[in-house]
């Protein structure tokens, strides 16, 4: 999986490093290496696991900006204070300074006793949110709760309720494959906002995404009717069949079964079906797919094996080096999706 | 239906992406932020000129109208032309306004106009910070207990506002105790920081409010102070150290007039500048004292003048020293040598029975026995008659007061208006007046005769506050009497209204002086208001004395006073001793609010329904029969069925409340009653076995 990974990702990060200058080589490689430093620090500090309670071990804690900006506005309260000899500016000042502590501990303990779990591996297609849902468990209320992945969108939970709670927590895939979206980071910049308190947790999480759906308008492109016929023959591999009967069309019948002659005559559009046939499997096929790239293959692929699950119909995958046997449900769907996902043409 | 399990909840992405794209609080939380706009402008408003009051109403109604339609947002180009009016304004009447005001002005403003303006995190976090600094300015112009108790309040709801911006599914109220509970946690170590951090001295000059001047001038006509009697501010406190004396001793001289220009009396010009230069050089004027002296402390209240307060000779205590923030003045009065923008404190020595000025220079003598020659003739008339009825002065003077005492003089603080300030109208006319009329008229009578006399303003008496063992001394106080200079007693003196009013110099106002100052005071807390209620002037008197202690012991906590009390506890004060102190606050309230916190989570605690889950598990243990690992609490139930049948039924609804408990969101009231229910089954569950 994470091969996968690397070697989308490499092939990337290649071509920007021979366009950019030496400088900032140097600075990527230095915050590389800082980067690399602290992951594996927060791997011993905070190792994974399926489920993570919070305690002083795994929460960070730092003033805000506005923290910042209030720690300045305090010194300028004692300024004030000082310059007027006001003692009960100067008294303002401090509870001011006191109640910065106050929140300090506030913050922390918004997040400390918290018991998150997040779902291990989710689903999704390129450009769209891959959601993983995280329960929360608390015997007290918490308050604006912030989930996200690394440089993903995140999700707030501005009330945590006692007992279970949970968010649907989302990872927006660029390319197809799986990807681990790396540390789930929960923070929250209750009471005040002085303070972000935050902490990362590594769930170990997956996420499997999938090619883009690319819609056919019209009809589906032909499947073969049978896996060995596939090579020799496409257009009269139904010839010795006996017909049987025709039928209106469904949506997603293959076109070569398509009634031409009744339809010429403008008797509607029918599908003609053998005895034989009616027990057949379809497959779909990679090669088959009116498309110049794979990717654009891939992804009218998608599309069929999604339509064809809406209608409950059999269906192979074939992509050459993978094969699916025929079946239906959901479970199956999954696998062909995912192979989708998974396939790489050297491999 | 795959496609929204595989795609999830579109929506919810969107509205999150917007979130961060556009700023939008809250509707209760913007009502939040307006109350705490009005609060904190309102703390304020005394110091703001009208047409600003105005400008903020616009802004704040504006505000309104931006809550209930969010599209009325004004346009970019009238507020522009709104804030450049406004900013035009202030600069304009900068110059009238003082630096000070002008500053506060332009805080307020920007504090109105902000709210319109609301665009981001960033906007709100300025707001709040704004609201808490135009709070930490409205107490340099005050900061008595009532008004600091008030503004705490004022503290706590603008923290709630911001508490609800990060919790908005909680109620206000919540809120509000959330956050007081929070800034009493945070006091102890404030109080710690304010007992033991260093005082500083002033980094530089600040520019302080220059109207807003209370309290005695020093340019007195007739009718002058029945103005000041109309106010029940206080002037200043005094705790005698060790006995009290007389009700009719308690003289506080402020200032020394001696000079009279045909309508009103002055200070003479070249002693002014005397003292001035007195104070430049460091070479002040110490009265040479002796005998048996009063010792007190004063605590002044701002009044934004100079002048202070002490009994007859009085003397400040240790004795003036070079960088001494008081003068002593040789006619023998205090002075400041700042303007009194906040309470000053001092301790005194009065020398109650010591000569003023044995001798008197040939220049001062002159000075006592000047006025403009024609301004009253009618009254240096009668000064030459009573001349040739009596050679020795004292007679002369007791002859004046027995004139007063016997003809029908009116002691009032409602006098009719002279014409011109004519003592002469008064004093054979109207014959009606307030303190200054009678002294006014009685040395220019002795300077007539060729007395050396001048005219002494200050308080007269006080009120004894038994709560905490002061007196208290008000504005509608004030008075104003003279002192004659007669050879070999020195400055003597006279008052004259103790002739007309006695009550008045022996124990203060008289019902009928009452009555009156009650109908010119506007303010309902007017004196015939709560002498007359037994239990009012307790109450008052109760209040008084708390800010009392408030006064004496947190607004005029100086340095020198911290030093004392912190060498008293722990010894000389150093650097190390000090930063230990603080570090070691720090860390104490760090503990103690990590244990007030510890305590409110059971961190690690099951929830109550699983606990009580697992006792009716283990019950089931004892009959044989033991819930695999793997199963579902929803799959024993059905294996409990099968082998257990006399259970069955409580232990079914014991575990469906479990399910709900503990995987549906419930409240509060909901899990107490599941919680209940669990108990009841449990215990059937435990018969039956």
């Amino acid at each position: 999986m994470s091969q996968v990974r690397t070697n989308l990702m490499g092939s990337e990060n290649n071509a920007e490093y021979k366009s950019a200058s030496l400088p900032a080589q140097v600075k990527r490689q230095i915050t590389q290496l800082f980067q690399g430093r602290f992951n594996a620090w927060l791997t011993r500090r905070i190792p994974a696991a399926a489920q993570h309670q919070l305690t002083s071990r795994n929460i960070f804690i730092m003033p805000t900006r506005f923290g910042f900006a209030y720690l300045f506005f305090v010194l300028l309260l004692f300024l004030l204070a000082t310059n007027y000899q006001n003692n009960i500016i100067m008294l303002f000042s401090y509870l001011m300074a006191s109640l910065f502590i106050t929140a300090m501990m506030t913050s922390f303990f918004n997040l400390s006793g918290l018991i998150i779990k997040a779902q291990d591996k989710s689903r999704g297609h390129v450009d769209q949110p891959v959601n993983f849902v995280v329960t929360t468990t608390s015997p007290q209320r918490r308050f604006d709760l912030n989930f996200s992945f690394d440089l993903q969108n995140s999700v707030q939970l501005p009330l945590c309720s006692p007992g279970n709670n949970t968010v649907q927590v989302p990872y927006l895939g660029k390319t197809r494959g799986r990807f681990c979206p790396g540390r789930l980071k929960v923070s929250s910049e209750y009471c005040f906002g002085l303070f972000i308190t935050w902490t990362r947790l590594d769930f170990q999480c997956q996420a499997i995404v999938y090619p883009k759906i690319k819609a056919i308008n019209g009809a589906l492109p032909a499947m073969s009717a049978d896996f060995d016929s596939n090579e020799n023959a496409t257009s009269s591999n139904n010839g010795n069949d006996d017909f049987y009967e025709l039928k209106n069309y469904v949506l997603g019948e293959p076109l070569s079964r398509i009634a031409w002659k009744q339809l010429a005559k403008g008797q509607g559009r029918f599908t003609k079906h053998y005895q034989q046939s009616q027990g057949n499997l379809c497959w779909l096929n990679l090669q088959d797919m009116p498309a110049n790239d794979i990717e654009s293959k891939l992804q009218l692929l998608c599309y069929i094996i999604l339509e064809y699950s809406k209608t409950a119909q059999q269906f192979g995958l074939n992509l050459g080096t993978v094969k699916i046997p025929p079946n239906d449900g959901l479970q199956h769907m999954h696998e062909c999706l995912t192979a989708l996902a998974d396939f790489s043409v050297r491999s | 239906m795959i496609n929204t399990l595989l795609l999830g909840n579109r929506s919810e992405i969107q509205a999150v992406e917007q979130k961060t794209r556009f700023f939008k609080i809250n509707l209760t939380t913007a009502w939040l932020l307006l109350f705490s706009q009005v609060f904190n402008i309102a703390m304020v408003a005394q110091q703001l000129s009208v047409w600003m009051l105005a400008t903020i109403f616009i802004c704040l109604a504006w505000r309104v109208l931006l809550i209930r339609q969010p599209g009325s947002k004004p346009q970019r180009f009238i507020f522009l032309l709104l804030t450049l009016s406004g900013c035009t304004a202030i600069a304009i009447t900068s110059m009238q306004l003082g630096l000070l005001l002008a500053m506060l002005h332009l805080l307020c403003f920007s504090y109105a106009l902000k709210a319109l303006e609301l665009n981001s995190r960033k906007d709100f976090y300025q707001l709040v910070v704004l609201g808490l600094f135009i709070l930490a300015t409205a107490l340099i112009f005050k900061q008595s207990l009532l008004f600091t108790s008030v503004l705490a309040l004022i503290i706590v709801f603008n923290f709630a506002l911001l508490l609800h911006f990060f919790s908005p599914t909680e109620t206000v109220s919540h809120i509000l105790t959330r956050c007081g509970k929070m800034l009493l946690q945070s006091l102890p170590l404030a109080l710690m920081l304010f007992v033991v951090f260093p005082r500083l001295a002033p980094f530089w000059q600040v520019p302080l409010a220059n109207s807003a001047k209370t309290g005695l001038s020093d340019n007195v006509t007739p009718g002058d102070i029945a103005n000041l009697a109309r106010s029940n501010e206080l002037a200043f406190r005094v705790t005698f150290n060790d006995e009290k004396p007389f009700y009719s001793q308690l003289y506080w001289r402020a200032l020394v007039l001696d000079q009279y220009n045909g309508t009103s009396w002055l200070r003479s010009e070249d002693k002014k500048r005397r003292a001035w230069l007195d104070a430049e050089n460091s070479q002040q004027y110490i009265p040479q004292v002796s005998g048996p002296s009063l010792s007190y402390q004063v605590i002044a209240q701002p009044s934004f003048r100079r002048w202070l307060f002490g009994l007859d000779i009085a003397v400040v205590n240790p004795q003036p020293m070079a960088q001494s923030v008081i003068i002593e003045r040789p006619d023998f009065t205090l002075q400041s040598k700042d303007i009194i923008s906040q309470t000053l404190s001092y301790q005194v020595n009065s020398f109650l029975e010591a000569p003023l000025d044995i001798t008197l220079t040939r220049e001062m003598k002159a000075r006592n026995l000047q006025y403009p020659p024609g301004s009253n003739p009618r009254l240096e008339q009668e000064a030459l008659r009573l001349r040739q009825l009596y050679t020795d002065n004292n007679d002369l003077v007791q002859a004046v007061l027995g004139q007063f005492r016997q003809q029908q003089y009116f002691y009032t603080l409602k006098p009719p208006t002279l014409v011109a300030n004519s003592l002469d109208q008064f004093y054979f006319d109207t014959k009606t007046g307030f303190c200054v009329h009678y002294a006014s008229a009685f040395t220019y009578l002795m300077r007539a005769a060729g007395i050396p006399a001048r005219m002494v303003t200050g308080y007269m008496g006080g009120e004894y506050n038994p709560e905490g063992n002061y007196y208290s001394i008000y504005q509608y106080e004030a008075h104003a009497w003279t002192e004659i200079w007669l050879q070999g007693i020195g400055w003597k003196r006279v008052d004259p209204t103790a002739v007309v009013d006695p009550e008045r110099v022996e124990s203060g106002f008289s019902q009928q002086l009452i009555n009156e100052q009650s109908s010119l005071s506007d303010n309902f807390f007017s004196l015939s208001n709560y002498k007359n209620s037994k239990w009012l002037n307790a109450v008052r008197l109760k209040l008084s004395a708390m800010d009392y202690q408030w006064t004496k012991w947190v607004i005029g906590f100086s340095s020198k006073q911290q030093i004392e009390l912190l060498s008293r506890w722990f010894g000389q004060m150093l650097p190390w001793k000090t930063g230990l102190l603080i570090g070691l606050a720090f860390s104490v309230v760090m503990i103690l609010l990590w244990l007030l916190q510890q305590q409110k989570v059971p961190v690690k605690g099951l929830s109550p329904w699983l606990k009580l889950y697992q006792k009716a598990l283990s019950l089931l243990i004892g009959k044989g029969l033991e819930k695999p690992k793997a199963m579902s609490v929803s799959d024993f139930v059905v294996l409990v069925n099968r082998s257990l049948p006399n259970v069955a039924s409580n232990f079914t609804q014991l575990s469906d409340c479990f399910i709900q408990l503990e995987y549906q969101n419930l409240t509060e009231q909901q899990q107490k009653t599941q919680i209940k229910a669990m108990h009841i089954q449990l215990k059937a569950i435990k018969k039956q076995i």
